[in-house]
């Protein structure tokens, strides 16, 4: 019975196994010759061994880039969550004319691609003659981040939410202990998650920081000019920790989301 | 008590094209327990967020004690709210929800505390104190909702169909528990609902709103028994309309001629008026007694039992609708009977809109 379900159900499973064959393997593989021990990462896997980790902590610049990459992403996301956080409360509870339209603006730049922003963000950078360096990379990520942060707020503080505003209101508060005392902590997991996606994607992001950096550079940047060298082992290691902090921010937000659901 | 807590003055308000009020007038008794009921859209929570600071009126004035609101905020209002989906704050204890108000308006903590337990006490929520909303069952958000406006001792206190959300059973319970709770601390409540049972349970004044204006104003006594208009005889509660036009008027009574009788109501409408009689079913008999009128006779079409009395529906000779009667528990009736009906002309209320 079990054996004749499984022949029969064999288009689909191998459809499956294909799927995420496709998916995973690339990353498997990544991984995998990170720890080989040879020079080439290619088969025949001759490992494990992590000396290339060991290569990539004594490589300065590379430890240089982790560092600018950190602090780019937790500085350029804190600013997106609360110009992102504004924007959302003043659209969704001030009487502001054209209030769709300036929404509508907010958003758009999520459907631009990065290329063209990078391209925008460097031809205006030129204009004002404001120098490349990590902030102008994080004015970048602002760019690209605040949208998304805006989005996920805004569309948190529905009707019900208005309501409790109202009624601490009525209650004697002003407006900004409406904000800080209601509004903020009822948004809680909702401020949390756009932060955590913020910085997964300023994390990775390659494009607008390749364009506009100059002497200090974030990792992707770093890794990339790594790779015009040639494949080496120290590259797989370095692009498995990227995917690890990537997976472990992910499966965070992941747990923080459920919880609060249960709530 | 007999001082006057909220004034409306000629308020109308109107929502673009939409009229949601026109012309409001209303007196509010301090200390009273005030009820606005009407159907869906009439205008009810609309005077209540005008009341309460949370909408401006596009024309008139409203005043409370004697003090005119216009431009004040609802935070510095002498008015406290209970929303309808209790607006409760989520991220807070039970006593801190309770709480909130005062500690906006700077009381010291000691007295906080106390203030707090005393107002948690009265709903009966001491032992829930440090539970978080979510734990918390429909009726107990309620009274959590209740302390948090009440704590603040408002000189008014707004619920907007505080009951709503409950089913049936705790319904009637907690309409008790507000009326006994408004008796005890004596502040005047403005409640909205469209119950009109719960209306008739809880007010000391009803007030019937449809379409934006006013239709009646009363104890639930005299809202019920003599209602002023045509449509708070059919809202509240049954009524069976007999249209007809005033024949003869002589002192207090009119006599007004309808499909098949002559009938002298209680009135003051002149001669060749059309009006219209309103006789809850209560009042219809198949017995005659000393002053009743006759009515004429007709037959039971459809009969049902309700526990207190069966409800019938008879077909008049010469009426274009059939009239609602409810026969006494003991008088089982059966379809096809032929009835003679009778009412007592002080039961019939006389009704020229
Ligand atoms: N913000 C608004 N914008 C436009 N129209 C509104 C607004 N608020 C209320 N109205 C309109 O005003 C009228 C009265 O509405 P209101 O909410 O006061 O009725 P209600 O008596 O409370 O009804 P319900 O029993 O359904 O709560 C309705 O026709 C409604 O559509
Ligand atoms: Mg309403």
């Amino acid at each position: 019975m079990a054996s004749s379900r499984l022949f029969r159900n064999f288009p689909a499973i191998s459809y499956v196994v294909l799927i995420y064959g496709f998916i995973f393997l690339p990353v498997v593989v990544l991984v995998l010759f990170s720890f080989q021990d040879s020079r080439i990462p290619i088969p025949p896997f001759d490992g494990p061994s992590l000396k290339w980790y060991g290569a990539i902590l004594d490589d300065r610049r590379m430890m240089d880039a982790l560092f600018n990459s950190v602090t780019v992403g937790l500085l350029s996301s804190m600013v997106s969550v609360v110009l992102g956080f504004l924007a959302a409360y003043s659209l969704a509870r001030l009487n502001i004319p054209g209030a769709r339209f300036f929404q509508g603006l907010l958003i758009a730049p999520l459907t631009v691609s990065y290329l063209i922003i990078a391209m925008g963000l460097l031809i205006t950078f030129t204009e004002l003659g404001i120098p490349k360096s990590l902030l102008t990379v994080g004015i970048g990520h602002v760019v690209i981040n605040m949208p998304l942060c805006f989005a996920i707020l805004y569309s948190q503080m529905g009707e019900h939410q208005a309501n409790v505003e109202r009624a601490a209101r009525d209650l004697g508060a002003h407006d900004l202990q409406v904000m800080l005392l209601v509004s903020v902590p009822m948004l809680w997991p909702a401020l949390f998650a756009s932060f955590v996606l913020s910085v997964t994607f300023s994390w990775d992001e390659f494009i607008i920081a390749f364009m506009v950096s100059r002497f200090d550079v974030t990792l992707p940047v770093e890794i990339w000019s790594m790779l015009r060298s040639g494949l080496n082992p120290k590259t797989n290691a370095v692009g498995s920790l990227v995917f690890m902090v990537s997976f472990v921010v992910v499966l965070l937000l992941d747990v923080l989301i459920s919880r609060t659901r249960r709530l | 008590m007999t001082e006057e807590s909220v004034r409306f003055l000629d308020i109308g308000m109107r929502f673009g094209a939409t009229v949601a009020l026109v012309g409001i007038n209303l007196s509010i008794t301090e200390g009273s327990y005030v009820v606005l009921l009407g159907p869906s859209g009439g205008g009810k929570t609309t005077l209540l967020n005008i009341l309460g600071g949370f909408l401006e009126p596009t024309s008139g004035r409203i005043e409370i004690k004697g003090e005119d609101m216009a431009g004040v905020p609802a935070a510095k209002r002498p008015t406290a709210t209970v929303f309808q989906d209790y607006a409760l704050f989520p991220h807070m204890s039970i006593e801190g929800n309770v709480a909130f108000g005062l500690k906006m308006r700077k009381v010291p903590r000691a007295a906080r505390e106390i203030r707090v337990s005393k107002a948690l006490a009265m709903v009966k929520l001491g032992p829930v104190a440090q539970n978080r909303v979510h734990e918390l069952s429909g009726g107990q958000r309620q009274r959590v909702a209740l302390a948090r406006s009440l704590v603040v001792e408002p000189s008014v206190l707004l619920l907007d169909e505080p009951l709503g959300a409950l089913d049936l059973k705790l319904r009637r319970q907690m309409q008790d528990e507000l009326k006994a709770i408004q008796k005890r601390v004596g502040t005047t409540f403005v409640h909205v609902t469209h119950d009109q049972e719960e209306a008739m349970a809880i007010a000391d004044t009803i007030v019937v709103m449809n379409r934006g204006s006013i239709e009646d104003v009363g104890t639930p006594e005299r809202v019920y028994l003599r209602p002023a208009t045509r449509f708070t005889a059919n809202f509240m509660g049954e009524s069976n309309i007999l249209t007809g036009r005033v024949t003869e008027v002589s002192g207090e009574f009119v006599t007004v001629a309808t499909a098949n009788t002559n009938m002298a109501v209680r009135g003051t409408v002149p001669v060749d008026y059309e009006v219209a009689i309103s006789i809850r079913p209560e009042h219809l008999h198949t017995e005659d007694k000393s002053g009743r009128i006759q009515l004429g006779t007709g037959y039971v079409t459809e009969y049902g039992f309700r526990g207190t009395h069966h409800q019938c529906t008879v077909r008049m000779e010469r009426f274009d609708t059939p009239l609602r009667v409810r026969l006494p528990q003991s008088k089982i009736p059966a379809s096809g009977e032929q009835l003679t009906l009778y009412v007592d002309p002080d039961d019939a209320v006389l009704l020229d809109r």
